[in-house]
């Protein structure tokens, strides 16, 4: 029991210093740092731009605005980086910064963050010559590595596998040795290791010269087997595309990082003439293994980057390179004048499409154009094939029959190594004018002014509130609308079912039997207090008769006028004996035409009412 | 009723209205509008959400307050609010046409809508639902009132085929009009779009402020959206606002 609490106690603590160490630093305000790289360009010639984020902060710095330069992005990378349980997060965005003209120009501080929480970079002074061979005096001398190298912790960094051992080692597979400055082409990464070693990744390839710059690179690579020399490989294959950012000759390799788990017996000094000292199964068995962190390198290739030539260039060339066609279409042709027009401008191909720009038209005398949207389907895994699709809202402001004018695209093409430009025709649309054309597209000054309008075609402020709903939801969302609607329809359903319940009642033979026989009666209860009043003995006893036989009648289900004294002695054993005198009463001053006095009339009026409420129970 | 009870009542009601314009000087919408008026957009749109969340939603302050925001540059709140509106108003053209020339300044093409879609839209859901209900009511109360009918049986049962046609055509507009009641609307500029629902790692795309995505799922502060091209992804859930809010929306005015 004890050591499982003290088990339990170090397990916490170990946490919570885990936990000490791991969150300041997860929560550490974001650092920002920049690299510009060369800082001395020809004009047109690229320069690297590499801005570092480090902390906790997803925010891009957002790029100054400098009269002469164009900042281009290249690429995003991110790294988690955990030593010692603290979590270090950094991102690196990269620019192509390019000058259209000589000078000398400072780039002001980048920065993050808003408010106190603002972190700065210090400023960068670009100096651009006219020409690219006084800019790069040490062209074709091989660069150092500028960027930062790998993280190869450990004291093992001069252990590098060398290729010659063929145990691991890294290649990288071009498509050739000569390309121009912007230009993207298609690399395989290739990292070989022996079957059997043990070995993992720690981080992903990494260029040697900051020359060039890699795609992004999938955490996976394809993982396939080789064999090389009769021995089986492993490889694990990154396809990405790499670029040229200035011109020159240039070495290019690559480094990898990686932890190998070797043996320490190898070491152990043998004897070549004792047979018995070839030990290798206990080596095998008992030898110690150990971790090794060592870096990959692959061999050095001699790169060729042309610049791209000065003559000849459009004045629309954004720094798009490659093979590429364009198409503009425009929909829909036949509008009213101040109805939008999508205009889409369709650019297809394989190249740098980063660096593929729209040619799309701006404000004119017949058009309000906006900004345009691109969106990239890449064809490939690299993103050197696809189709980029700017799509623009433009507006006619005035009827006829209008052009929108010709879209152009300018693109370096490295296999002819000139430029080109591709145009589209003039698309016509029919522009109708409208009615309301003043209000819609250029409401008159006096009401976009009162109601503190500056654009023209806006349409107003309105005056009155209206009415006011608590929620947007839709009513039949809401719970008292159903319960209301459930309501009605349950007292609808209600007085439906009382309704048919009372027809089917009405209908119901014995029901409607009941219902005229009591009428009968009431009606010779009536004819019986008009001859009491009368004096007719004769017609009051025979009304008391009828009414009698209506009820027995009804009960019995036999015609009323069936009913006789001889029925009532055969059916009636010794109940309602009252009825009997009835009868007979009836059938006496019938025919004797004998007189009653009123107050016995009224007497026999009890015994009947009497009856015939017994009656109502047989 | 003596005569001069009459005209004594006629005077008092009529003074009441002839003062009333003045009373509305002094109301939170005609405030509001006055600032609008002076170009303090900002202040404009602190007193429309105000009336919002004392009095609730009218397609007017929900129009003038997404007009604050255009004029503010909040492209994104300002789509928001003239949708919000058109909810109410679904066929007022000012509304529609100060829409068209946001989503056109925010670089959006206007949304596609198919004709059957136009059609359903004719109504707003809450006149489609006092159409239906009434429909339900009218056809219930026929089947009693044939019970209690003779000679108008044939009338009854005419006005209940119109209700049955008016309950299926409003029923059938609110199922095209459905999906809008999952729409939100990214009211930032470039909401990063991930793949999981955390901010690690690159972003898939981004969303343009202002465009209009179906929300699909909720995990901690991230929500599952789909635009209108198919592709889905996780965005930071303050990042969008609901079409239809769960209640007085007044929180965005702090974006």
């Amino acid at each position: 029991m004890n050591a499982k609490l003290t088990h339990t106690i170090r397990c916490i603590a170990a946490l919570v210093v885990m936990a000490a160490f791991a969150l300041p630093s997860m929560a550490a305000q974001a650092q920002i740092s920049a690299t510009l790289e060369p800082s001395n360009v020809a004009v047109g010639e690229p320069a690297q731009l590499t801005v570092t984020v480090t902390g906790d902060s997803s925010d891009e710095p957002a790029l100054p605005h400098v009269d002469g330069l164009d900042f281009a992005p290249m690429g995003q990378s991110s790294e988690l980086e955990s030593i010692n349980g603290a979590v270090t997060a950094s991102s690196s965005h990269s620019y192509v910064v390019t000058a259209n003209r000589t000078g000398n120009f400072t780039i002001p501080p980048l920065k993050i963050g808003q408010g106190s929480s603002v972190q700065t970079t210090q400023s960068f002074v670009l100096q651009v010559t006219g020409s690219a061979s006084a800019a790069a005096p040490n062209a074709n001398v091989p660069s150092a590595p500028a960027l930062p190298s790998p993280n190869v912790a450990g004291a093992d960094d001069d252990q590098t596998v060398s290729n010659n051992g063929q145990q691991a080692f890294l290649r990288l597979v071009t498509p050739r040795h000569k390309l121009h400055v912007g230009e993207l082409v298609p690399v395989q990464i290739k990292a070989y290791f022996l079957d059997g070693m043990q070995a993992s990744i720690n981080g992903l390839p990494s260029l040697s010269s900051d020359a060039f710059t890699l795609n992004s690179l999938d955490d996976k690579p394809a993982q396939t087997q080789e064999d090389i020399d009769g021995q089986s490989y492993t490889v694990l294959t990154w396809t990405t595309a790499l670029s040229a950012v200035k011109a020159g000759d240039y070495s290019l390799s690559l480094e990898l990082p990686v932890q190998l788990t070797v043996r320490e017996n190898a070491r152990r000094h043998r004897s070549s003439d004792d047979p018995f000292d070839d030990n290798s199964f206990f080596d095998d068995f008992f030898g110690n293994t150990v971790q090794k962190q060592v870096t990959l390198r692959s061999q050095a290739q001699a790169q060729s980057v042309l610049p791209l030539p000065l003559a000849n260039r459009p004045d629309d060339f954004s720094g798009a390179l490659g093979q590429f066609t364009i198409a503009a279409e425009a929909s829909p042709n036949h509008v009213n004048a101040g109805d939008p027009i999508t205009l889409r401008l369709t650019v297809t191909g394989q190249g740098n499409f980063d660096r593929v720009s729209s040619g799309l038209p701006n404000n004119s005398a017949d058009w309000k154009s906006y900004k345009p949207v691109a969106r990239f389907a890449p064809a490939d895994s690299v993103g050197l094939e696809g189709t980029k699709t700017f799509e623009q809202a433009v507006v006619p402001v005035q009827a006829g029959h209008l052009n929108i004018p010709a879209l152009s695209f300018s693109y370096f093409d490295p296999e002819t190594a000139r430029y080109v430009t591709r145009t589209t025709a003039p698309i016509a649309i029919d522009v109708a004018p409208v009615a309301n054309q003043s209000a819609a597209i250029s409401a008159p000054p006096s009401i976009a002014q009162a109601n503190g309008a500056d654009q023209p075609e806006f349409s107003p402020n309105r005056v009155e509130p209206g009415s006011f709903t608590p929620t947007l939801r839709p009513l039949f969302l809401q719970s008292w609308f159903v319960g209301a609607n459930v309501l009605a329809l349950a007292t609808l359903a209600a007085i439906h079912f009382f309704v048919r319940r009372r027809a089917l009642r009405d209908r119901d033979p014995q029901a409607i039997r009941a219902r005229l026989a009591e009428r009968a009666i009431h009606d010779q209860l009536v004819a019986m207090d008009s001859a009491m009043q009368h004096a007719q003995t004769s017609a009051f006893f025979a009304s008391a008769r009828r009414a009698l036989q209506q009820r027995l009648g009804e009960r019995w289900n036999l015609p009323p006028e069936t009913i006789t004294l001889t029925e009532i002695n055969a059916r009636l054993n010794g109940v309602a004996d009252g009825i009997r005198p009835v009868f007979q009463m009836a059938d006496q001053v019938a025919y004797s035409h004998e007189n009653l006095p009123s107050d016995d009339l009224a007497g026999w009026k009890r015994i009947v009412t009497e009856e015939l409420r017994e009656l109502e129970t047989i | 009723m003596k005569l001069e009870t009459i005209i004594v009542a006629s005077l008092v009601l009529l003074g009441a209205s002839a003062l009333a314009p003045a009373a509305d000087v002094q109301t939170p919408f005609y405030q509001a509008n006055a600032a609008f008026a002076q170009k303090d957009y900002g202040r404009a749109q602190r007193d429309y959400l105000a009336i919002i969340a004392q009095q609730g939603y009218s397609a007017p302050v929900l129009f003038n307050l997404a007009n604050a925001y255009y004029q503010d540059g909040k492209l994104g709140l300002a789509i928001l609010n003239y949708q919000r509106a058109q909810l109410l108003y679904p066929r007022d053209a000012d509304i529609a046409f100060n829409l068209h020339m946001a989503r056109a300044k925010a670089g959006l093409a206007d949304r596609p809508i198919a004709w059957f879609d136009h059609a359903a839209r004719f109504f707003s859901l809450n006149t489609l639902s006092w159409l239906g209900g009434a429909a339900v009511l009218f056809i219930a109360g026929g089947f009693v009132a044939l019970q209690f009918t003779e000679r108008k049986r044939p009338a009854w049962r005419i006005g209940m085929a119109a209700a049955t046609c008016v309950l299926l055509a409003s029923t059938l507009a609110v199922v095209l009009q459905l999906p809008e009641l999952n729409q939100a609307i990214v009211t930032v500029k470039n909401s990063p779009v991930y793949i999981s629902p955390v901010t690690v790692g690159q972003p898939l795309y981004t969303l343009a402020e202002g465009q209009n995505v179906a929300v699909r799922n909720a995990y901690g502060d991230f929500i599952l959206v789909e635009a209108s091209d198919g592709h889905r992804g996780w965005v930071k859930s303050a990042d969008v606002s609901a079409l239809i809010p769960a209640r007085h929306d007044v929180t965005i005015a702090s974006k």
